[in-house]
């Protein structure tokens, strides 16, 4: 492959090497680009083989063809499995997974499509709480009509409100980012300070029990700093979404309920007391914001006692080597804890041609339980049954398969809040950005609540 | 013997840092890229230890990450990282190959004929340069898309061909080549092809070197367009496989040794194609002085 | 373009102001069509339609959404918003910063290598290795040694330095994108410089030092002079990449801290990629491109010559 150009730089003594280089470059591509659609992606993806070229042409639907679907999704391996498990069972119909790498991808790339009216496009995921302003804009449709009431009841009912705006439900909730603490319990031993309950040594019950405070988890984190010279806690920079719970916690709310207001919301007392407590616990060295930007691989690398782990990282201890554990998420002194925050979601284009071979595959997703297997398989479903199943199946019982059992505990029992504003994709970038300031004291508590408040009030002016 | 004196050694200060400046961080790359990916692959960098420019342990693992499909990355996704280097050389070699030749003769045409309408036709070319991609992005995407080219390599290849900044590398270069040496050739009887051949091309060869690198750079670089416009894993490029294992990730972690694999992997391409070029500057020369 | 088209006339070509009319009329017409094609094609067609995406927006009423016409409406909502100033003294701050450092760095490493004797091959052989950078690379590099954590404050800490935040100080973040970008570019515009000194005959040179000329003059008014069509062609593809800047605020920064690196077209990409606002994004690149195009014009008239 790259041997014949590298080959013909090497040789090359003409006046016009590169240009020569780039003929033979030229050569190669002419194979690839004239002829092999269809044989290469047959080659990539051995499921597809017999599936008709990829080309944007409608498949008809009669005929007995089968009809094409498109889903555009991020690169997590349930995608592919529940494409593989349904076109095996769905003759009639073949989805074709149209993987978009990065998991920011999939939203960036629907929303082109979705402003061009793109009527190849059927299926797609977003980010949380996207599908809010995707609804509003009209690029999507409510799945309403596709899915009974009583269907709906499968979902676990956190996931379902997420899911729901102004009576409608707009997307089958397809990941999940419950909180919990990752521990490294040799830095605690070292530090001479008690962990609290872990899913290693203790049942779910004990270990949701025994959750810290937040005050206890900044105590811990200072002592284990002073005496270890590790981090003592990391929150996940550039993902500070986190920050979302646990100011619901303390009474917060990000806008109004119809999504439309954030005055007298974003800048309420609870807000900026979150804000205080986030940079002081920076500034006072219970937390720090290490290498890299994400904490997960300082932690793994050992050198940090705690870090805020979301549900898709539940095989994080597998991965390291010194004594790892998972408490349940902490919360402040005397709040219930929240920790469940919002999930991904697949939606229906509005401009979908397929619209109904597009819902059977969204119902299948939804309701069978081969998906909610292959689902629980890569991380913790949606639905009632298999969460439910996680908390009572010995396949959980041992360590560290029984995260995801806490994990399920805490998606029953600690749900939150998603903020439902057409403004969330808005609302979440500049929250990324005005948090950081906040983490690293680039700006005062109130200044920085004062242009989040701002800033999201100037985004959420044209939906008004 | 020459005399050691400031003038004669600053240059090489000079280039001694720049050299430091590029190869140190390199190399760094290097060596992180075969650390052990369990113990953390920046474990001497703080508190720092000299081995961390050492390498004295060679864990290929995150090289074998990035090639097998299917274990690349902690996502658990499958980018084919081979077939989209493949794709990706084939990609940028032809947009080299047709660029260089289209760019060059139109920048031969601005900077070596007065006709109606040059200055128009090279206000186009500005403009197509100075905007940037994101402005057009979504236009282009209608464009493509009405022309049914989506999810082709002529999607990948086509609009990078014809390039601004290419033209305006050219343009300048060939304005530097006197004109009464163009004119003494065509008096000799040479056609107007072999004054481009015989006289333009040796004079103006680092012209063709800028260009092809920003043209290969442009296409190896490339996210966002071939993100929206392919479909089929088959035609992934490299930055789209990369950017499964990268930090820009959300909702995962990064998996740094891969990504220092990975950052070792996307140098190592161009560098082969680049490096036997460097020779080429050292032979430009000029009959100078007539051009002023 | 009217005279081009008028009947029964063809266009006078010539070679240059003051040489005959050619006969092949149409040779320079048909040199300029594969890349004028391509270009009207893919550029300014682009450049319409985004020109007409900056005059759209949705209008909501009652829960339902229609795109349409909303004239200004996005240009005033982009500059009336709070971020906008910041914006705007974000990017000014990085580009009177950049586009000199890199230009001076470039024009001194070339000449540095014009002077390095039989060395000068390995030198810029560091200098392609370095084009062979993407951004990608080059911010995982700086990213992991600027770090908090990472390669340099350890060197500090040996050293008994001070640990220094680096990007993420309000103080300092602009100027390590300053250095990374000055860092990923310098090679290349070194080499396009090499390529420009190598050109200037060496008599010239020898000649104004035996009149008496020092370095520095002779660089003045000898080789800048000669190099002035290598110098617009830095400065204006600086001009419009440097204005453009936005990968490493997005990669490195976020915009911060304290919206020091909250550069225009870090607003602008968010804004498009992000938010789901086409349209702010589109006016926003627009307002910047009149002031890229009014700079390089200015550019285009200051180091003008006989013919560049």
């Amino acid at each position: 492959m790259e041997r014949n150009s590298g080959m013909g730089v090497r040789r090359s003594r003409s006046l016009m090497t590169l240009v020569s280089v780039a003929l033979l470059s030229a050569a190669c591509a002419g194979a690839p680009s004239a002829g092999s659609l269809a044989g290469s992606s047959a080659a990539a993806s051995p499921s597809d083989a017999g599936q008709a070229s990829p080309t944007l042409a409608g498949q008809s639907s009669d005929g007995g063809a089968p009809v094409t679907v498109s889903l555009v999704a991020n690169g997590e391996p349930r995608y592919a499995g529940w494409v593989k498990a349904f076109n095996a069972t769905h003759p009639g119909i073949q989805v074709k997974l149209e993987d978009s790498g990065a998991s920011g991808g999939a939203a960036n790339v629907a929303a082109l499509r979705f402003g061009q009216k793109d009527p190849t496009l059927d299926i797609t995921s977003d980010e949380v709480g996207f599908d809010i302003q995707w609804f509003t804009k009209g690029w999507i449709d409510p799945l309403d009509s596709y899915f009974s009431p009583e269907e709906l009841t499968a979902f676990v009912p956190s996931r379902l409100a997420d899911e729901t705006y102004q009576g409608h439900f707009l997307g089958v909730p397809v990941t999940n980012s419950t909180l919990m603490l990752g521990l490294n319990l040799d830095l605690f031993k070292e530090a001479g300070v008690d962990p609290p309950p872990g899913m290693k040594e203790s049942g779910v019950e004990a270990v949701a029990n025994g959750a810290w405070t937040w005050e206890q988890v900044a105590a811990a984190g200072k002592t284990i700093q002073e005496k270890t010279g590790m981090s003592g806690l990391q929150f996940p920079k550039g993902e500070l979404w986190v920050m979302y719970p646990l100011g619901e916690q303390l009474g917060g709310n990000v806008t109004s309920p119809d999504g439309l207001t954030v005055k007298g919301y974003l800048d309420a007392p609870a807000w900026l007391q979150l804000a205080k407590w986030f940079q002081d616990v920076h500034a006072s060295g219970g937390a720090t914001v290490m290498n890299p930007d994400w904490g997960y691989e300082e932690f793994t690398a050992g050198k940090v006692a705690m870090v805020e782990l979301v549900a898709e990282q539940n095989a994080i201890c597998l991965s390291v080597k010194f004594s790892c554990d998972v408490a349940a998420e902490p919360h402040f002194q005397g709040m219930k804890p929240k920790s469940a925050r919002g999930s991904n979601a697949l939606v229906l284009s509005a401009f979908s041609q397929h619209k109904k071979e597009a819902a059977e595959f969204l119902r299948w997703v939804a309701l069978d339980p081969a998906a909610w297997t292959i689902f629980a398989e890569d991380t913790l479903p949606s639905q009632n049954v298999p969460v439910t199943k996680t908390l009572t199946d010995p396949a959980y019982d041992a360590f560290p398969a029984s995260v995801k059992r806490l994990a399920a505990y805490q998606q029953l029992n600690w749900p939150a809040d998603q903020p439902k504003s057409p403004a969330n994709p808005e609302i979440w970038r500049i929250w990324d950005e005005v948090w950081l300031d906040i983490q690293s004291g680039a700006k005062t508590p109130a200044q920085g609540i004062e242009e989040l408040t701002q800033r999201a009030d100037e985004a959420l002016s044209i939906y008004r | 013997m020459r005399r050691w004196s400031a003038s004669s050694v600053l240059p090489y200060l000079v280039l001694v840092a720049v050299a430091a400046a590029y190869l140190l961080p390199i190399w760094l790359v290097v060596v992180t890229s075969l650390r052990s990916p369990l113990a953390g692959v920046f474990k001497d960098w703080f508190p720092f230890r000299i081995e961390a420019f050492v390498p004295y342990e060679f864990h290929i693992e995150n090289y074998l990450s990035l090639m097998t499909p299917g274990a690349s990355s902690r996502t658990g996704v499958s980018p084919d990282y081979g077939r989209g280097l493949l794709n990706s050389v084939v990609i940028a070699g032809t947009t080299v190959a047709l660029g260089t030749i289209v760019n060059a003769t139109a920048a031969f045409a601005f900077s070596r004929y007065s006709f109606p309408g040059r200055g128009i036709l090279f206000a186009l070319v500005a403009a197509s340069f100075l905007v940037p991609f994101e402005a057009i992005v979504i236009p282009l995407y209608t464009i493509v898309n009405g022309l049914g080219l989506t999810n082709t390599y002529y999607a990948l290849i086509l609009p990078a061909v014809a390039n601004g900044v290419s033209i305006f590398v050219f343009r300048q270069f060939f304005l530097g080549v006197p004109k009464d040496l163009f004119e003494a050739a065509l008096l000799d009887g040479a056609s107007i092809l072999q004054v481009i051949w015989r006289v333009y091309l040796p004079l103006t060869k680092p012209a063709f070197i800028a260009s092809g690198i920003v043209l290969f750079l442009g296409q190896w670089q490339a996210y966002f367009w071939p993100l929206v416009i392919v479909r089929d894993h088959s035609m992934w490029t490299v930055q789209l496989a990369v950017s499964t294992i990268s930090g820009m990730v959300r909702d995962q972690p990064p998996d740094f040794g891969a990504m220092f694999a990975s950052a070792v992997v996307t140098l190592v391409i161009p560098m082969m194609l680049v490096l036997p070029l460097q020779r080429n500057f050292q032979v430009a020369f000029f009959i100078g002085g007539t051009h002023h | 373009m009217s005279r081009l088209f008028r009947r029964g006339r063809r266009p006078t070509v010539r070679y240059h102001a003051g040489a005959p009319p050619l006969r092949h009329w149409w040779l320079p017409y048909a040199l300029l069509t594969p890349a004028i094609v391509l270009i009207v094609v893919f550029g300014v067609f682009a450049i319409v339609g985004g020109f007409a995406v900056s005059l759209q927006g949705e209008r909501f009423n009652s829960g339902q959404a229609e795109t349409v016409f909303v004239g200004l409406r996005n240009y005033v909502a982009v500059i009336g918003s709070s971020i906008f100033l910041k914006s705007v003294a974000a990017t000014v701050a990085y580009n009177l910063a950049a586009n000199p450092l890199l230009v001076g760095a470039a024009i001194a490493i070339a000449i540095a290598l014009t002077r390095a004797g039989r060395m000068a091959t390995f030198f810029q052989s560091t200098l392609l290795l370095s084009v062979c950078l993407s951004w990608t690379v080059t911010l995982l590099i700086w990213r992991s040694i600027l770090s908090e954590g990472g390669l340099a404050n350890g060197i500090f800490a040996a050293l008994n330095l001070p640990a220094q935040p680096f990007y993420t100080s309000a103080s300092q973040a602009l100027w390590v994108t300053v250095g990374i970008s000055a860092w990923a570019g310098v090679g290349f515009w070194a080499l396009v410089f090499l390529g420009a000194l190598k050109a200037i005959n060496p008599d010239i040179l020898e000649a104004a030092a035996l009149d008496g000329a020092t370095a520095v003059q002779r660089f003045r008014y000898v080789v800048l002079p000669l190099m002035r069509r290598t110098v617009l062609l830095a400065s204006v593809v600086l001009t419009a990449s440097n204005a453009t800047v936005f990968v490493p605020a997005q990669l490195l920064t976020l915009g911060g801290p304290d919206n020091s690196t909250h550069f225009i077209m870090y607003e602008a990409s968010q804004k498009l990629f992000y938010d789901g606002r086409p349209g702010e994004a589109v006016a926003l690149v627009g307002l910047l491109m009149i002031v890229v195009f009014a700079l390089v014009f200015v550019q285009f008239r200051v180091l003008r010559s006989d013919d560049a």
